[in-house]
């Protein structure tokens, strides 16, 4: 079943996601990217974007974003319509209303307008050249494609700035067909209608993600690269690498790693760092479960690096070395324990939570109940087992001067 | 404590206000979510630039925010949150310093941590000294942050030397002079429980809420507001260079900060939204001739002692829109009563989902409490807004003389 409905209606909007899913592939990303940036400008029914505009505003300002998003070596392409729910709209059948929409933008388009598609393009350019702007973000960019060269996780999800201008209307047209029979994945959530949801006319043949979950390769690259920029603050970024898979029973136990190590205000990097050194004002991890990988960024001055690098290295190790107390693990789990009680207040969060479950292979029946039951039951000695499987890989270094 | 309580039925929301024996004002919405969210402000800023005449350092009020977490045992506030799984943050804006955190569990003692922690100050020449290397990060970090720089280089040009364009974490030069004498001084001057606003949105009580406010000395501050002049010339552009791929701008009309903040900010709003709305010609026309993108948004600011409103985003040629922007000004603006329901559905639309998350909610709260406004007033004076006031809003604020153009562009 790949049409999944939350119910709540503590929530004052609907919203409706859907997701069709691919495999990251360098002669597919770009013209993907492109896809949904020409979709959302126009339809059978609203020729004009002016006129798509007007509908939606009508609608009290309903919103329709389209995108990509990256999870693990996937390439999803995404639909968004958020609304407010029926009660609040007056005298509009709104989910209804959206739902036509919805048919005609996303499953009905018969040709794309040239003019529409010209400009998406200059559009799509402008927008690969803008991810390194935020140098914080890009400084995790660079160094997941250093750490993973040559795997698809590498290609950027938005495609590549040279591959635009050859891509012609036919190509797109093909991409758009290739789209339209891949796994969708749809997330109705909000205060929704059971019966109205299942009523979205979806294509006859559409069908879920049912892959089965490759396993983490383990593969990874060990480079450092600097790069420099015109910045007054350094970005660093570190890559490690674990061989614990996302369904692995040691996953509750890599989070909590996680955590301890700089999840929070509560973490050794944050307490480190940033507190003990006054190094960084930002200074974390995260992990990537598809990958198996965990990112560390901070910002600190040039002249700071290698300590840094030490003091981020000594954290690492000493969680391997068993260096943490009770209470570290006690408020890794308890931070944890938020997070996951604190998805069911946001539609976005739930969507996202259960897409990652579905693209790990383990659909949406392991719940969030499970995901706390299994962290509470995590001990030291499982952490301390999770960070011996972890390896320091790649560091990214921005900074200025030459 | 007394709790008046007011019940919206079209929202089906309701909130209880009360002012505690100390003067501070608690403000609750009860709201079944998961999580619960608790934030104080007090109104004191980056604006606050001084204290009966003396002059205190750029970005103190940040410096304080940040120095505030630290307890007299040594301990941060942060450590005793991470003991209840509590995520625990606060901000500085231009008006006021929030100190907040949300959990899903142990309300009551988290809510006694912040109480404890923000009417307990300990500030040591120590951890003062320690915090100028985090904060100098926190400052070079926003350096090279163009959407940041924009911004202030707009405030700039719209209100020079005054201290709406002071970037609120001071320079590092300016934090340098920071010492805990002057940080007990803005303590016991601003954070005055009258100064000061509560707000909780989550599952809870009002008994539990009061249960959990400690004893307050009621000081009853007089804080002198702060005049910023919104008369002085304008400057009328300013460009620098970052290493950005390509041109991002923000185009700025000052407005006069007075009359009623609430009507004032929702006409505002719905003038943007007619004139430069994703559904207008001149927003379609713009984008098709690639002089703007999806990155463009429209922002209004109206405040006691500030107002204005931008539009912006990145665009090729900044220059070349303002040009556009200033012949589209020029011309016959009118509106049909069509467009004006349009927007209007647009704008509760935008409104309503601030109640889907708690924190929105908090925020909200706490700024139209700072501001004398009330939350829930907004839809009703939305839609008592006429043509007029629109038309008449745009021909004084949004008007080709009165604009001032931020660059930031490539290296």
């Amino acid at each position: 079943m790949s049409l999944h409905i939350f119910y709540d209606n503590k929530f004052k909007t609907s919203a409706i996601s859907l997701n069709f899913i691919q495999k990251l592939d360098k002669s597919s990303a770009t013209v993907n990217a492109l896809l949904p940036l020409v979709i959302k400008r126009a339809s059978s029914h609203y020729p004009t974007t002016i006129s798509l505009q007007k509908k939606l505003k009508e609608l009290y300002g309903a919103e329709l974003n389209a995108g990509i998003i990256k999870r693990g070596d996937y390439q999803i392409i995404n639909f968004r319509f958020d609304f407010i729910s029926e009660s609040y709209a007056k005298n509009i059948d709104i989910f209804k209303e959206i739902s036509k929409i919805l048919e005609d933008v996303v499953f009905n388009q018969s040709s794309f307008n040239n003019e529409y598609f010209n400009q998406e393009k200059e559009n799509l350019k402008l927008y690969i050249a803008s991810l390194k702007n935020d140098k914080r973000s890009y400084a995790i960019r660079r160094l997941q494609e250093i750490m993973f060269a040559e795997q698809p996780y590498a290609i950027c999800e938005e495609g590549f700035e040279d591959d635009v201008d050859k891509i012609t209307i036919r190509d797109l047209t093909a991409s758009y067909k290739k789209m339209l029979s891949s796994p969708l994945e749809i997330f109705v959530t909000g205060n929704v209608d059971q019966s109205d949801a299942e009523g979205i006319l979806l294509p006859e043949n559409y069908f879920g993600f049912s892959e089965s979950f490759e396993s983490i390769n383990n593969k990874a690259e060990s480079a450092e690269v600097t790069e420099y920029e015109q910045i007054s603050q350094s970005k660093l970024s570190m890559g490690f690498l674990t061989s614990i898979e996302s369904t692995s029973p040691k996953s509750s136990a890599l989070s909590l790693y996680n955590g301890i190590f700089g999840g929070g205000a509560y973490s050794k990097l944050f307490n480190n760092v940033r507190e003990k050194l006054s190094l960084a004002y930002y200074a974390g991890s995260r992990v990537d479960r598809f990958k198996g990988a965990i990112f560390v960024n901070a910002g600190i001055d040039k002249a700071n690096k290698d300590l840094a690098v030490r003091e981020i290295l000594n954290q690492h190790q000493d969680i391997i070395d068993g260096k943490f107390s009770e209470s570290d693990v006690e408020a890794a789990k308890l931070s944890r324990i938020m997070m996951l009680n604190s998805i069911q207040d946001s539609q976005i969060a739930i969507e996202d939570y259960y897409l990652k479950q579905i693209l790990s292979g383990r659909g949406t029946s392991e719940n969030i109940a499970t995901a706390i039951e299994l962290t509470n039951k995590v001990q030291s000695s499982d952490i301390i087992d999770a960070a011996k499987t972890i390896e320091y890989k790649s560091q990214y270094f921005l900074t200025n001067g030459e | 404590m007394q709790f008046t309580t007011t019940h919206n039925s079209d929202l089906n929301e309701t909130i209880f206000e009360g002012t505690h024996e100390s003067g501070l004002k608690v403000i609750v919405m009860p709201k079944e979510f998961h999580k619960s969210y608790a934030i104080i402000g007090t109104k004191y800023g980056s604006i606050n630039d001084n204290i009966n005449d003396k002059k205190l350092p750029d970005g103190i009020a940040h410096f304080l925010e940040h120095k505030l977490f630290e307890q007299p045992d040594g301990t941060n506030a942060f450590d005793s949150f991470s003991k209840t799984g509590a995520n625990s943050n606060a901000f500085t804006s231009f008006t006021n310093t929030c100190y907040l955190f949300s959990s899903t569990s142990d309300f009551d003692e988290n809510l006694k941590i912040l109480l404890e922690f923000v009417f307990h100050p300990h500030f040591t020449n120590e951890n003062v000294a320690k915090e100028q290397g985090i904060i100098g990060q926190e400052i070079k970090m926003y350096e090279d942050d163009p959407n940041w720089q924009v911004f202030f280089n707009m405030l700039g040009l719209m209100y020079q030397n005054q201290p709406l364009s002071t970037d609120i974490a001071g320079t590092i030069e300016s934090i340098s002079h920071i010492t805990p004498e002057v940080l007990n001084e803005c303590y016991s001057h601003f954070y005055s429980p009258n100064n000061m606003v509560l707000a909780i949105v989550g599952n809870v009580t009002l008994d539990e809420i009061e249960n959990c406010i400690p004893k307050l000395e009621n000081k009853n501050t007089k804080i002198s507001n702060i005049f910023l002049d919104s008369t002085i010339d304008l400057i009328k552009e300013k460009s620098v260079k970052l290493p950005v791929s390509s041109p991002l701008f923000l185009l700025g009309f000052r407005d006069k900060p007075e009359g009623d903040t609430q009507k004032k900010e929702a006409i505002s709003e719905l003038a943007l939204e007619l004139l430069f709305g994703q559904s207008t010609e001149f927003y379609q026309k713009a984008y098709e001739q690639g002089l703007i993108n999806d990155s463009f948004s429209t922002e209004s600011a109206i405040e006691n002692n500030f107002a204005y409103v931008a539009i912006g985003g990145e665009s090729p040629n900044p220059k070349k829109f303002k040009e556009e922007v200033s012949k589209f000004l020029s011309s016959k603006i009118d509106f049909n009563d069509a467009d004006i329901k349009s927007a209007k559905n647009y704008l509760v639309g935008n409104h309503l989902k601030q109640f889907n998350s708690v924190e929105r909610i908090g925020h909200a709260l706490v700024n139209n409490a700072m501001r004398n406004t009330i939350l829930f007033d907004y839809f009703a004076t939305c839609e008592k807004i006429t043509k007029n006031d629109v038309i008449s809003y745009i021909n004084s604020v949004i008007t080709p003389d009165n604009m001032v153009l931020s660059i930031v562009e490539p290296i």
